[in-house]
């Protein structure tokens, strides 16, 4: 039986959620028997929210335009934002739309962006029923392991690397990709594997990237 | 929530617009379903913002590096504190980091969050001018007597058997957080946390009011996940015994 002075040495552990189930549930049979400990345990929680709103302290002014001042002289103006190759650019707006739920803005654009692009390249060619196919089965074999991976985290209240989630589903695609090198007709000409097979790729990444954004998984 | 992510390093000197009502206080702001409460306290941090400021810093936006400063600034000179010996010796090595942060921006290579690498440079040197101030900072929690003479609450308060003798008097629900916004409070917690422990501050500082994972603190600081969690564990009990004797103590007005 779990006494209320062993109680005080586990709250944290509690609180953190790194308590094992049957110590967990030990403690929150006690809770429930014991409004002191529940006493206890609200304090604990005040006492944390408290630290979490001490002000935050700005730099003195003339530290912060020292500073600032540094800043300017390795970034001269004018000079700076025209530098910074395109490469860059598209890392950084990519790094910018990968966060938070604009990940799935993101993913969702790209994944109609490439979808038209593939339909009229694949309407051209006159073979767009094949193309569609395998690009359906591309972007399936990379978002449904992405997919799968974020649920268990979910489960398990684990969190996730968009890494993770990334080579999850390039793998699934890459696989994706063996699989239909024996039944894709098309996959001979450059085109239809950079279309079709690429962009299938490319938008189950961005779909396993978006769901790595999610809160819940963060 | 409100309380929980973005709102914890926002200065929070401005009193809350919209009070929440008093019905359900304790209720209303965490607490997802019960056995969840596990997120209260150390929530994740980095993502959005941190890689659209990452983003920013990159292409050379000055705003972007205004914001970064103001943001930190005030957290990497508390930290300093812990390590060095005086305020003017912590400024220098804010500073120091700050330039270690300009020169180094474009070779980050995003492996932890930005927040925990210029913590994590400031540790470096802060350190090393400890050391070369002949002072060292322990970082173990075990080996000395500390954990027998410092329970989470005093031992006089229990019975023998276990059970509350002298039990905690229920605060007002949002007391310490209400109290906040009184000047007082603020400093009794501040001269509180310059009391404990150099490795104790230094973990509290960081998870609670901070807001880094454990994870996080453990890279940074260089210590063990157990460790982490015992400096944790006593920091933590020792605030809450600091405002119980405020808070329960009779109001003076």
């Amino acid at each position: 039986m779990l006494t209320c002075k062993q109680l005080t040495e586990l709250v944290t552990d509690y609180l953190e959620g790194r308590l094992p189930l049957g110590q967990r549930i030990a403690l929150q049979m006690h809770l429930g028997m014991c409004a002191h400990c529940r006493t206890y345990l609200r304090q604990m929680r005040a006492t944390v929210r408290a630290l979490g709103k001490m002000p935050n302290q700005p730099p003195p002014s003339d530290v912060r335009e020292a500073l600032m001042a540094r800043w300017r002289s390795m970034h001269p103006r004018g000079a700076a934002r025209p530098v910074a190759p395109a490469a860059l650019r598209l890392l950084a707006a990519i790094e910018m739309l990968a966060g938070g739920a604009r990940g799935w803005v993101a993913a969702g654009l790209a994944g109609l962006g490439a979808f038209g692009l593939a339909l009229s390249l694949g309407l051209h060619s006159g073979r767009a029923g094949q193309g569609m196919r395998c690009f359906a089965i591309e972007v399936m074999a990379g978002v449904v392991p992405a997919v799968v991976l974020g649920l268990l985290a979910l489960s398990r209240r684990s969190r996730l690397s968009p890494q993770a989630l990334l080579s999850v589903a390039a793998a699934g695609g890459l696989t994706g990709t063996v699989f239909l090198q024996a039944t894709c007709p098309g996959a001979h000409t450059t085109q239809h594997v950079v279309v079709f097979h690429l962009g299938g790729l490319l938008v189950a990444a961005l779909v396993a990237l978006g769901t790595s954004q999610l809160p819940v998984l963060r | 929530m409100a309380s929980t992510a973005a709102a914890r390093y926002v200065s929070s000197s401005q009193p809350r617009s919209q009070p929440l009502p008093p019905a359900k206080p304790a209720t209303a702001a965490p607490a997802p379903a019960p056995g969840l409460e596990a997120a209260e306290g150390s929530t994740p941090r980095a993502g959005a913002a941190d890689l659209a400021l990452l983003a920013r810093l990159r292409l050379g936006d000055e705003a972007a590096f205004a914001e970064l400063i103001d943001q930190h600034h005030g957290a990497l000179l508390r930290l300093a504190l812990v390590f060095v010996a005086n305020r003017a010796m912590a400024e220098e090595v804010v500073q120091e980091t700050w330039s270690a942060v300009l020169v180094g921006l474009d070779a980050f290579e995003g492996r932890s969050s930005l927040k925990t690498w210029i913590f994590r440079i400031l540790t470096n040197r802060a350190k090393t001018r400890a050391v070369r101030e002949g002072r060292t900072v322990s970082f173990s929690a075990f080996g000395n007597a500390d954990l027998e003479s410092s329970p989470a609450v005093a031992a006089e308060r229990f019975r023998p058997d276990g059970r509350w003798s002298s039990p905690p008097e229920p605060w007002d629900e949002e007391t310490p957080e209400r109290l906040m916004l009184r000047r007082e409070i603020v400093d009794l917690i501040s001269a509180a946390l310059d009391d404990l422990p150099a490795a104790q501050r230094a973990v509290v500082l960081l998870r609670d009011v901070d807001g880094l994972e454990s994870a996080e603190v453990c890279n940074i600081l260089r210590i063990s996940e157990t460790n982490q969690r015992v400096l944790h564990h006593r920091a933590r009990s020792k605030l809450r015994r600091t405002l119980e004797e405020y808070v329960g103590a009779p109001r003076r007005c």
